[in-house]
């Protein structure tokens, strides 16, 4: 008898990005509406960045509780994060110091390797090829040792979010404990959440598209054109605005794969979806 | 709520079948793959190539040729080869493996027919022939997420669907201690194993699976939690050792359990 309370077993990466994604389409305008509220906030500096960042943990915390069938309200949730207001903008800062440091360090060693790989390919023919090849390995090296550590640190938020036992600070070891053993999975699970993100994010560039046909008016005698510095302009602006919407869209479809990336971590390290079933629920059924 | 998208197909014969559809995540994952394969792939064609022509180039100078031409027809070749890698690759693939490529078998998809039968080389040709429209402007992208079947204009036109391909359930991966067979007889002379539902004993096995990837803390509380709950639905009064670990105890009930299961089958067959 395949009881409909039993939850959900430990995910493969990319049904993470598809659950985030039903996740985010099922709770398209609560999600949406809180994801402009914090835009908006982050305006404000200081105190709407904390409030930004605290709505962003709220909206994850619907997300974990809708997946283990315990839903929220929108006002619930706002009262169960509100007192950790100040924790979210301060761990925030305090991982990306962190992130800053070790990305600092990785980009270092990598330049180090990529310099001479550069001269070698001065030598033309077969050789640059090769050398051309090889930079681009390190490059994807680097960037994959920096979302490896992205991925570690990832759940901070959540963790303020869902634990309230759980001091600020120690939400960061307890990240990095959680994604023992699955830094990989989360990994994999930022990059197709970038690859699926990357069309709307491109979108955001068709402003510029329409600028295309005033650079056919420049000629470098004529110096600096108006008209194209007026379309150049316009462009950005209309960038700026898509982008704002982007990011709103985007936010929350992050929050969401980040709640089911925490269900699912804490079902395969603490088993949460191990549970015999409810005895008086079953009964119920028969 | 639903998190994943199923699908129903009738078959000819009647009986229908449930498809779970793969899901935008999954795709992506298989898209990944497949493309860092086909990058790999080609820069090994280029290397090689790039290799060849700087020979040939020096060959025909000896000559006393021009390397105009021949640049040309080497460019021609090149190509034709990335043509052919591109489409061959995924027109290879899934013709081969029933509808898998490198990465749909990784993300553990698969492409069928809409009526359910396994693709074959004329839907193959014709999703792959798509792909370029689908991928470039992200058409496919939008396609699969907004459309119920998750179907790319490729899809549409092959008259395909992709789907998850079967998972095997946990092929019954438990290790027991010896000691629990004792215990086990033990436990069926002494409880109501009886009263114990295949979704608690699903439950169990669940535990028992997964144990070595859970932490210390989380092993030790679930452990005596489901012991705890256990004990009880089997309706054990006292303990048949009065101290013992938790885990052993779970082993205990996991083998008595399947025990019962197999005096039953022996009964009736």
């Amino acid at each position: 008898m395949a009881s409909p309370f039993r939850q959900m077993r430990p995910l493969n990466v990319g049904d993470v990005v598809s659950a985030g994604i039903s996740l985010l389409r099922t709770n398209f305008k609560a999600y949406i509406g809180l994801s402009f509220k914090a835009a908006l906030w982050y305006l404000l500096p200081i105190y709407g960045w904390a409030r930004g960042l605290m709505i962003l943990a709220q909206i994850g915390r619907l997300g974990f509780r809708e997946i283990t069938h315990q839903p929220e309200t929108v006002a619930t949730a706002l009262r169960k994060v509100e007192p950790r207001l100040w924790s979210f903008l301060g761990v925030a800062i305090l991982v990306a110091i962190i992130q800053f440091a070790i990305n600092y360090a990785i980009s270092a060693v990598a330049g180090a390797l990529m310099v001479p790989l550069a001269g070698i390919g001065a030598v033309g023919g077969t050789i640059s090829a090769l050398s051309g090849l090889l930079i681009i390995i390190v490059q994807l090296a680097l960037f994959g040792v920096q979302t490896w550590f992205q991925a570690r640190f990832w759940l901070y938020d959540m963790i303020i979010a869902m634990e309230p036992d759980t001091e600020a600070t120690s939400s960061i070891s307890r990240s990095w404990e959680l994604t023992n053993g699955s830094a990989m999975r989360v990994l994999f699970v930022l990059l197709i959440a970038y690859l699926v993100m990357s069309p709307i994010f491109l979108l955001t560039l068709v402003p510029f598209l329409f600028t295309v046909p005033f650079f056919a008016g420049v000629s470098p005698d004529v110096g600096f054109s108006p008209i194209l510095g007026t379309a150049l302009l316009l462009a950005f602006l209309a960038f700026l605005v898509l982008m704002f919407f982007a990011l709103v869209l985007l936010t929350p479809f992050m929050q969401s794969i980040k709640a089911v990336v925490y269900y699912d971590l804490r079902s395969r390290r603490e088993g949460i979806d191990i549970r015999l079933s409810d005895r008086t629920q079953n009964s119920r059924d028969q | 709520m639903k998190l994943f998208r199923t699908i129903a197909i009738k078959t000819p014969e009647s009986v229908e079948l449930e498809f779970t559809l793969a899901g935008v995540g999954n795709r992506a994952l298989a898209l990944m793959i497949d493309y860092l394969a086909i990058f790999l792939l080609l820069s090994l064609v280029s290397l090689i190539s790039s290799f060849l022509s700087e020979q040939i180039t020096n060959l025909s100078f000896f000559l006393g040729g021009g390397a105009d031409s021949i640049n040309l027809w080497l460019i021609a070749i090149a190509l034709l080869v990335t043509m052919a890698i591109y489409w061959g690759y995924f027109v290879g693939f899934e013709t081969w493996w029933q509808g898998q490529t490198l990465g749909k078998r990784l993300a553990k998809i698969r492409v069928i027919k809409n009526n359910g039968k396994p693709e074959g080389v004329f839907q193959a040709t014709l999703r792959a022939l798509l792909r370029p429209i689908d991928d470039i402007l992200f058409v496919g992208f939008f396609c699969i997420l907004f459309s119920t079947q998750e179907k790319r204009m490729g899809d549409w036109l092959a008259g395909t669907l992709v789907i998850q391909s079967e998972r095997t359930i946990g092929e019954a991966n438990v290790r027991i201690s010896s000691s629990s067979q004792t215990l086990a007889k033990a436990i069926m002379s002494e409880a109501d194993i009886d009263n114990l539902m295949p979704d608690d004993f699903a439950t169990l096995r669940e535990y028992l699976q997964r144990r070595s990837f859970l932490t210390k803390a989380a092993r030790q509380t679930l452990s005596v939690q489901l012991a705890r709950e256990l004990k009880d639905i089997i309706k054990l009064e006292i303990l048949p050792k009065e101290q013992m670990p938790a885990e052993q105890f779970l082993e205990g009930v996991y083998v008595a359990y399947q025990k019962k299961i197999g005096s039953h089958r022996r009964t009736h067959t």
